[in-house]
Parts: C-alpha cells; structure tokens; sequence
C-alpha cells in the first residue's frame, strides 16, 4: 500500500508531468518556426534569465511589480476601509468609483505616458491604477458586511476607534480582502509586462519584444514559461500568507474564491 | 457554503440593517441623486484643475468631453466600438461555453479535479499579454489574434469557477432528491443548476471583464481594429483630447458591460441570499 500523501502527491502531478513529456517528445524534432522542441525553448530559459539577464531584466520588473503592489495594497485597502466606514459618503461617491473601475486599465497607459513620462514611475502608477479596484472594492464590501451584533458588543465594551478597527473591522473583512488582493496580483503582473512595452529599456515585458522583433522565438517560449512560473510562484506564495495570517478562513476558502469577483 | 445556516442569519441582518438606516424615501432619493450628481460634477472640476497645471500636455475634462463629443458624430468611432464590441462578445461565449463544459466535466469528478488542480493554476496564472508577440506573429494584427487571446484570457475563471461550481453541490440536498425519486430532468432543474449558477454567474462576470482588458490590449499594442487602435493613433498624433476622449469611452464600454452582468446575476440570482440583502 502507498502511504496517502504519496498519492496525493501522485495524482496531483501524474497529468502535468504527462502533458510536459508530451510537449516534450512530440516536439522534439520540430521544425516549425513558431513551436520550437521544448528543450531549446528551456535551454533558452535557462540562457536568459538564469543568469544573463537577470539584473537587467527580471529584478527590474519585479521591483516595479513589488512596489507597484504595495502601493495598490495601501491605497485599496485604507481608502476601502474609510469608504466602507462612511456608507452616506460611499453612496454619493458611489458612481465615479464605479465609472473608475470599469475603464480597462490599459487604455491608461497612454495617460500616465503623458502625464509621468517614460520612467518607472508611470509603470508603478500604472500598476496601481490598473489594479487597485478588486482590492478596493472587496475592502468596502467586507467592512460594510461586519456583523452587526459584533459591532455593538465592541461599541458596548467601549473600544476606541482604532482598537475597534484594528480588533473587529479588520479581521472581520480580511478574507474579502484578501480575495480582492489576489485579483489584484494577478492583474497587476499583467500589467507590469505591458507596460514595459512602452519606452522601456529593461525588463520582462521589453526582452519578450525583444525577442519578437529578432525572431528569436526559443527565447519567446522560454520567457513565457518564466512569466507562468513567476505567477505559479507568487500564487502559491499568496496563499501561504493567507494562510499565516487567516488561518480560522481556511476551512472556508472555497467560498472565499466565489467573492473574489 | 450550508445555505440552511447562513439564510437565517443574513436576513437577521437584513432586518437590523434597515431597521437602522433611514428608509428609502422618495425625497431621500431625490437628494442622494443631486448629491451625487454634485460629486461627479467636483470631480471633473478637479480634473479640470490638476489637468491645468501640464499646460497642454495632460487631456482636460472639457477637452476630452468635447473631443468625444466630435469622435461621437464619426463613422471611424462608431466602427471601432463595433469592432472591439464584436471581438469581446464573440470570445467571451467561446470562453464560457468551452470554460463552463470543461469545468463541469472535470469538477464532477473528484479524481480529475485533483488531477488538473496543477494545470489549470499555472495555466490561469500565465499573463496573457506574454503569449502576445507569438499570437501577432502566427495571426498578424487581426481580429483573430484579439479573439484568440482573449478567450485564453477568459476560459480560466470559467473553468475554475466551473470545477468549484461541480464540487460544491450539497450532498444531502441531492440525497434528498434522490429520495424523492425525483427525474433526470428535474434533479438537474432543482438541485443541480441553483447550486452552481452563484459560481457560474461570478465566471462569467470576471470573464467578461478580463476579455475586455486583453481585447483592448491586443487593439492598442498589436493593432488589431477597434477602440485600442483608435487611442493608439491618438497617441502617435499627440491629440490629447482625443486620448482623453477615447479613455471615457473606454470606461462608459466598461461600465455598460458591468452594469448588464450585475443585472444578470441579480435576476438569475433573486433567490440567492447575497442578492436579497444587498437588495434591502
């Protein structure tokens, strides 16, 4: 008998091992232009980015990325926050958020090119104002939905304000928040390699270009594979620290994911 | 998600809500609507004033209003609405129907669902935009390429909202059906499609969303025909009035979109206790 979790491992994995051995063999002797045999598209992986352009590409792109979600993390949730707490001010505003958040992100790049030029900073602006509306949004939707009867036991316990924030509101939005931050990771790398497309003189976006343009399409595939990789890691990292830092919602993650909309 | 515990407590909820919040008047409308109509109007005074301080190079609200105003009379806008319209409705029903069937395939099955869980999590986190230059290289600067990226785009939040939808059926509640003898048809009428339509109709909502975001995006980075296209040249032109212009259009495009899906969800979901308390 297999111990249990070797099964599970087992059969986790058996179907993407099977269709990378696939992928594998049956372009193995490929001499199509556009689908190159995987292993000169992972020797391209390997080429590029580990580590040739590693500092010239890759960190500058994470750092955006890293910054840009901060960012997009501060301001979603303390202005979710306060418009959550503030239901009149919310309804008035109500309209021009909504009308902000259905504008597709990209259709602002042109406007932070004009009105911050071609620097990092346009492409960390644009992060931000691209992917700060799930955040947003999830934030005031969790603050709003705080169980009333919690809300007056704190009142009749005389928590302050900020205990009350900190001690009640907070952990009682925090799985919508999260859903909402995972949306937002999501679309914020999205936005991170478009971006680069735009006057850029380093990163992931500008060496796919770079590839596309010298026909270099080995080094096309092994990018994308970096950028599926990259997003499998900073998923699977999301998730641990959901975990650390919610553990009681757990057992209730599958609801969690139906809110992430 | 236990509907029979969670619906008493939701309306419990509902109840204190309204019974603290003021009632909905038809006076008290009346002022919310001129307060936000005040808001909106500030806004755009702000706009107007921040926008100044570039001199020119930064679109004002009264010169992107009126360059939309000039683009609204155009035959070239009204055919890139089209165009973008056309791209986006056509791979989001590609994306939902093909997400949907595999979804539910897969979910039915525990085995599977382990299985792809790997799969379908790498796949979903693969921007998109990466696969761009290889899509404008095999399609050119097309429709198609629009199309076949955005239903790559949209297909995921399908597929997994699918799965969950497949997996998260009450299992008494088809026991229960099953007791009752009741028909095919009928288990599927009354137990099987009310359970998955919340995860179905949040599927396709953020589906519809993501399809617009690529559709555009192929538009405007790789020249495909619609509303993208239009900005781009805008931009190559310098007219920032017009980059402005096509910008609200943009949002007003977005905004119809969610707006429908919202109303979609509400009718299809009337029942649902998410929808009855965010109804009171």
């Amino acid at each position: 008998m297999m111990p249990r979790w070797s099964r599970a491992v087992l059969t986790e994995l058996w179907l993407p091992v099977l269709l990378v051995l696939l992928w594998w063999f049956a372009s193995a002797s490929s001499t199509s232009l556009y689908f190159p045999p995987l292993h000169a598209s992972i020797e391209a992986l390997h080429r590029d980015w580990f580590f040739a352009h590693f500092r010239s590409d890759l960190v500058p792109s994470l750092k955006n990325l890293a910054v840009g979600y901060l960012l997009t993390l501060l301001i979603g949730i303390s202005a979710g926050t306060a418009l959550g707490l503030l239901p009149s001010f919310e309804e008035v505003v109500r309209p021009i958020v909504e009308f902000l958040r259905s504008v597709p992100g990209i259709t602002l790049l042109p406007l932070m090119v004009v009105a911050l030029g071609l620097g990092d900073s346009m492409r960390v602006g644009t992060i931000v104002i691209a992917a700060v509306w799930p955040t947003l949004l999830n934030t005031i939707d969790g603050v709003r939905s705080v169980d009333l009867v919690v809300q007056d036991v704190a009142r009749s316990l005389r928590l302050s304000r900020g205990k009350r924030l900190r001690r009640v509101v907070l952990p009682a939005a925090a799985p919508q928040i999260f859903a909402g931050a995972r949306t937002s990771l999501s679309i914020a790398v999205v936005v991170m390699v478009v971006t680069e497309s735009v006057g850029a003189t380093g990163g992931i976006g500008y060496f796919l270009l770079k590839a596309e343009q010298d026909f270099d399409i080995a080094s096309m595939w092994g990018t994308i594979i970096l950028l599926g990789l990259l997003g499998y890691i900073l998923n699977s990292a999301f998730r641990a620290v959901e975990a650390l830092t919610i553990p009681w919602h757990r057992a209730r993650s599958a609801q969690g994911r139906k809110a992430t909309a | 998600m236990n509907r029979a515990t969670l619906a008493p407590a939701t309306e419990a909820r509902a109840r204190t809500r309204t019974s603290r919040v003021r009632p909905a008047t038809a006076a008290h409308s009346r002022s919310l609507l001129a307060l936000r109509v005040a808001a909106i109007l500030v806004a755009l005074l702000c706009w107007q004033w921040a926008a100044g301080f570039a001199t020119g190079a930064f679109p004002t609200a009264s010169a992107s209003i009126s360059a939309l105003w000039t683009m609204a009379g155009t035959s070239a806008f009204w055919t890139a609405v089209a165009d973008t319209a056309q791209s986006w409705i056509l791979s989001l029903v590609v994306a939902v129907v093909a997400g949907a069937a595999v979804g539910l395939a897969v979910g039915g099955s525990r085995f599977l669902t382990r299985s792809t869980r790997v799969l379908f999590d790498f796949m979903r986190t693969i921007p998109p935009v990466a696969l761009l230059p290889l899509v404008l290289l095999e399609l050119g600067a097309t429709a198609r390429s629009a199309f076949v990226l955005s239903v790559f785009a949209g297909i995921w939040p399908m597929v997994q909202q699918s799965v969950d939808a497949a997996q998260q059926i009450d299992r008494p509640l088809v026991d229960v059906a099953r007791s009752l003898r009741l028909g095919r048809f009928e288990r599927v009428r009354s137990v099987y499609l009310p359970s998955a339509t919340p995860f179905l109709s949040t599927g396709v909502r953020v589906a519809a969303q993501l399809c617009l975001f690529v559709t555009i995006t192929v538009e405007l980075l790789g020249g495909a025909p619609g509303l993208g296209t239009l900005l781009a040249n805008a931009e190559s032109a310098n007219a920032v009035g017009e980059i402005g212009g096509i910008v609200l259009a943009a949002g007003f495009f977005g905004l119809l979109i969610n707006t429908v899906m919202l109303a979609q969800q509400r009718r299809v979901l009337h029942w649902h206790p998410s929808v009855r308390t965010a109804a009171s």
